[in-house]
């Protein structure tokens, strides 16, 4: 997974973030003002910056000017349409908006680093390896078939995983946002998927909500 | 650009046009009074030249008085060209005459001076006598220059102030309400993050209990900001009586927010709004309590002071806090609007307040209310 510097001057957002972003699997990086930020990246690899706009010492895009080589995700309070322009404008791969979904912006995170091709293409847990971009698995070399709508299921838990994803949304992941059938249809897929994978005690049902990945 | 700057630059630009426009009529209107007094007074020493100058004609033959007096009149910033039938008499013209020039009056310019120019021809024994006139215009031209200079310095410096003062009002108006939304936003985002990492993460009681703990912190924040809201607004539209407030009472409510604090109350009443002064000591206490620290209050005669020995203020925060100006942002431990707030409450009060710190005595606030 990826390392994530959080720029953010707000202790108790930076605590969330680098929890829902450690959870996922990413490495996080912390940083409470610009000329941290700076000092930091000189010292370590990056390969996403999630910026704040409002910070003690500078704003985010002036500091934006420094990253010039990293992509960049402005989370900010500043939600008027002049600033979303003049941070797009600026180079930056998405603008978000406090108040924000965590969930969303784990996929907005995903999608910037698989732009960049920053996310790890092989993800391998208990003797399966899984190819997200070749939509193949293997367990010892031996590949196990998936339908395509197991393998969206099973690629949505892995870019989730430790989080609890709803059967609405594994649902208008695996099958699009206009599938007309029952809810239940994750039920069966979640139960051959585990089935598949021997991973009855890792995908849990969380009751009445939808499933999670538990590494 | 924001929707107040641009209320801005269209009000600031008519009032401009409304300034400039008026200066502009003013000069005008000047220009013209002062124009039609040196025409008509030009006119009437014409005539009396003309009138001299007839009366001079032909006394000898060399015209010697009449040149005398020509140039005599010189003196005076009057120039003249004087001709019988077409045969030059007198000329001391400072620009040559030409055959444009018609009768009437005109205004010449010849490098950097300017001459009103005006002729008059009359028959002096069956001659046709016609007399040249120019009027140094220099020193009317020089007033109106320094006229208009004067107004428009004037006019600069008023639209400068106007504009400055303006900018501050309107962005005192707009700034607590964008400033407000802002803060609103980050402990609404902490508050609906934290909500989504119980409901969604695996995680374990401890970090429930975190999370639960964060959500809980920031609902007193936002229930903070709503009081402070609460205290401005009756600020600005002015809802606030002054009547006899029990301190006893005041104190009694205080300690419910802050059960530890110690009281050494001899004051009975004050003068003032209890919710104001209640959102006063609130923020007082708050700001002064971030470190730890037992907070004192001790109220006696007419002083209202906070005590905290284990807190302190660099000197130039101090200074910053005292002038009531606006704190910098990395020095803002809250979110900077309290202060402001409190300041705003004594003055309504016609109180003052005091911060005073020092490493080895802490940091003391005084509230100064004036003596009943």
């Amino acid at each position: 997974m990826a390392t994530i510097l959080i720029v953010e001057d707000d202790k108790s957002i930076h605590e969330l973030m680098v929890r829902y972003l450690t959870m996922t699997g990413h490495t996080c990086l912390a940083a409470f003002c610009g000329s941290e930020a700076v000092t930091v990246s000189k010292s370590q690899s990056i390969d996403l910056i999630l910026l704040d706009i409002n910070l003690p010492d500078i704003d985010g895009f002036t500091l934006k000017k420094q990253f010039s080589d990293i992509p960049i995700i402005y989370v900010t309070a500043r939600s008027g349409i002049q600033d979303r322009v003049r941070g797009l404008n600026g180079g930056a791969e998405d603008y978000i908006v406090k108040p924000f979904d965590f969930q969303e912006l784990i996929a907005r995170i995903n999608v910037v680093l698989r732009r960049f091709q920053k996310n790890d293409a092989v993800f391998s847990f208990q003797g399966i390896t899984i190819h997200l971009e070749d939509y193949k698995v293997y367990r010892n070399q031996q590949e196990i078939s998936l339908t395509k709508q197991e393998f969206e299921l099973l690629k949505a838990l892995i870019l989730n995983k430790n989080l609890t994803l709803t059967r609405d949304q594994l649902l208008n992941t695996a099958w699009g946002w206009d599938y007309d059938g029952e809810i239940r249809t994750v039920d069966v897929h979640i139960q051959r998927l585990r089935k598949k994978l021997h991973w009855e005690n890792y995908i849990r049902t969380i009751y009445k909500i939808g499933y999670r990945l538990e590494i | 650009m924001k929707l107040w700057e641009k209320n801005y630059i269209i009000s600031i630009s008519f009032l401009f046009l409304l300034l400039y426009g008026s200066i502009f009529f003013i000069l005008n209107d000047s220009f013209h009074t002062n124009f039609s007094q040196i025409y008509d007074n030009t006119l009437q020493t014409k005539q009396s030249i003309v009138s001299s100058v007839r009366s001079m004609l032909g006394i000898d033959k060399k015209n010697t008085k009449l040149n005398f007096y020509c140039k005599s009149i010189e003196k005076n910033g009057i120039s003249i060209a004087i001709y019988c039938d077409e045969e030059l008499f007198f000329d001391n013209l400072p620009i040559a005459l030409t055959e444009d020039m018609s009768q009437n009056a005109q205004i010449l310019k010849q490098k950097h001076h300017t001459y009103l120019y005006l002729s008059e021809t009359f028959s002096f024994k069956n001659a046709n006598v016609v007399i040249h006139y120019m009027k140094s215009m220099d020193s009317f031209y020089a007033v109106i220059q320094r006229q208009s200079l004067f107004f428009l310095l004037s006019a600069a410096l008023i639209s400068i102030t106007l504009s400055l003062m303006f900018y501050f009002a309107m962005k005192k108006i707009y700034f607590p309400i964008n400033n407000i939304a802002h803060e609103l936003r980050t402990p609404l985002t902490t508050i609906q993050g934290y909500a989504q990492y119980i409901m969604l993460g695996n995680i374990g009681m401890e970090d429930i209990f975190y999370a639960g703990n964060e959500i809980h912190r920031e609902a007193l924040y936002i229930n903070n900001i709503i009081d402070r809201l609460l205290a401005m607004n009756a600020i600005q539209h002015e809802k606030i009586s002054l009547k006899k407030v029990s301190l006893p009472d005041l104190f009694q409510i205080l300690q419910r927010h802050y059960p530890d604090i110690v009281i050494q109350n001899e004051m009975d009443y004050v003068i003032g709004d209890d919710a104001l002064l209640l959102c006063l000591l609130i923020n007082l206490i708050s700001n002064i309590s971030r470190t730890e620290g037992e907070i004192h209050i001790i109220a006696s005669q007419s002083d209202i002071c906070i005590h905290n020995k284990k807190d302190y203020i660099d000197e130039r925060l101090l200074q910053i806090l005292n002038k009531n100006r606006s704190v910098p942002k990395n020095k803002i431990q809250g979110k900077g609007i309290g202060v402001p707030l409190c300041h705003e409450i004594v003055k309504i009060h016609r109180g003052t307040l005091l911060y005073v710190s020092t490493k080895e005595h802490g940091t003391v606030v005084t509230i100064t209310f004036p003596p009943v």
